[in-house]
């Protein structure tokens, strides 16, 4: 997923600048939504918007490194697919299974690396 | 706003404007609030009104004909309050009169529409599976589109190649949903003298109204776009054709064959 924001920053590096200014800065570290609600909202409207499953992936990782758990986002699509349609819930399906899994993945080779 | 003023200056003020109309034009009425000040710009930055309406024309076949008429009206009545207000620029409404070629029968204009498609756009050919499964199971179905799209429409005066791949790239970032066509017209505005860089700009001009998810996942796929001509070391990429408008290029018979008239 890394591989995937070096890859936008070179196609369009001011585009990950401004996002991260305004973004980030407004959004994220804003303080009147809390932490968790903030991840919500950023989910919620890409999922919404259904146009990048790369970027979904990457905010689940995120989300779930800052807390969230895997029912949290299950019950996020759920609630969402009257809203955003069947067919962008879809979509989003396939790539919070693939973060999860790939954060799953990372999880387990780490224990194993601990372990050895 | 200039070039300098939003930190940028690999886009002419004229190009970012129509850049961002052709975002906008996909949108449909969502980005409607948006629109008028953008013609506005364009035409202040030196667009004439014909490559404007010209240009939304284009996108009847990328964000659908719906959209392309709404966005049409809208514009016209930015020029009528331009008109009215009498902030028109000299000039700005001069209209290059004629047609496509479109009179001497379907597979004529079929044959003429495989030029564009083949030699400027995509060069080696729209090669994944979405080309190829229509082009054999249902070969009519890409007749038909190549034949209105790249003849019809392309071939019209009143927009040089360039700035049509370039209104076509915007649109279809905008739309969010066609990554094939998306990249095949990412090849065709590089093949037509835009830069990797101009285009990743575009796509920071356009973020703000189409959503950074749409954004991001279309400067991905323009990466993905660039990495694969510097792969084949410009193999498969032609002479760009830099500003030259395409029927003067080629179809300059036809073209010198009618009288042109600025009015």
């Amino acid at each position: 997923m890394g591989a995937a924001i070096l890859a936008v920053q070179r196609a369009s590096p001011r585009l990950i600048a401004t996002v991260n200014e305004r973004y980030f800065a407004d959004l994220q570290c804003g303080d009147y939504f809390s932490q968790r609600a903030s991840t919500l909202l950023s989910l919620a409207s890409i999922i919404t918007q259904g146009t990048s499953n790369d970027l979904l992936m990457i905010e689940t990782r995120n989300a779930l490194d800052s807390g969230l758990n895997e029912t949290d986002i299950m019950e996020l699509l759920k609630l969402l697919r009257r809203v955003a349609g069947g067919a962008a819930i879809s979509q989003a399906e396939a790539a919070v299974a693939a973060a999860l899994s790939e954060r799953s993945n990372e999880m387990s080779l780490t224990q194993n690396q601990a372990a050895a | 706003m200039n070039s300098n003023q939003n930190g940028s200056n690999v886009l002419e003020d004229k190009d970012r404007e129509l850049a961002i109309i052709a975002a906008l034009v996909a949108l449909g009425e969502k980005g409607r609030k948006h629109f008028a000040s953008h013609v506005n710009a364009a035409l202040d930055a030196g667009a004439l009104r014909q490559e404007i309406v010209e240009m939304i024309g284009t996108f009847s076949q990328c964000s659908g004909s719906p959209a392309a008429m709404n966005g049409v009206s809208a514009a016209i009545k930015v020029f009528e309050s331009r008109d009215a207000a009498g902030v028109a620029l000299p000039g700005e409404a001069v209209f290059e009169p004629g047609d496509a070629p479109v009179d001497d029968g379907a597979d004529a204009r079929f044959e003429r529409a495989k030029k564009p498609s083949s030699t400027y756009i995509y060069p080696a050919g729209p090669t994944d599976d979405v080309y190829t499964s229509v082009a054999r199971i249902a070969p009519h179905v890409w007749r038909n589109i190549a034949t209105f799209f790249y003849n019809d429409i392309f071939l019209h005066p009143g927009l040089d190649l360039r700035t049509r791949e370039l209104g076509v790239f915007a649109n279809l970032a905008a739309v969010g949903t066609v990554p094939y066509q998306y990249k095949w017209h990412a090849h065709g505005a590089l093949n037509n003298g835009w830069t990797g860089r101009q285009l990743g700009e575009v796509i920071s001009e356009i973020e703000p109204f189409i959503g950074y998810p749409t954004a991001f996942q279309a400067a991905l796929l323009l990466q993905e776009v660039l990495d694969s001509r510097n792969g084949d070391a410009g193999a498969s990429v032609p002479e760009p054709t830099g500003s030259s408008p395409l029927h003067l290029r080629w179809e300059l018979r036809f073209w010198q064959s009618r009288e042109r008239r600025r009015a």
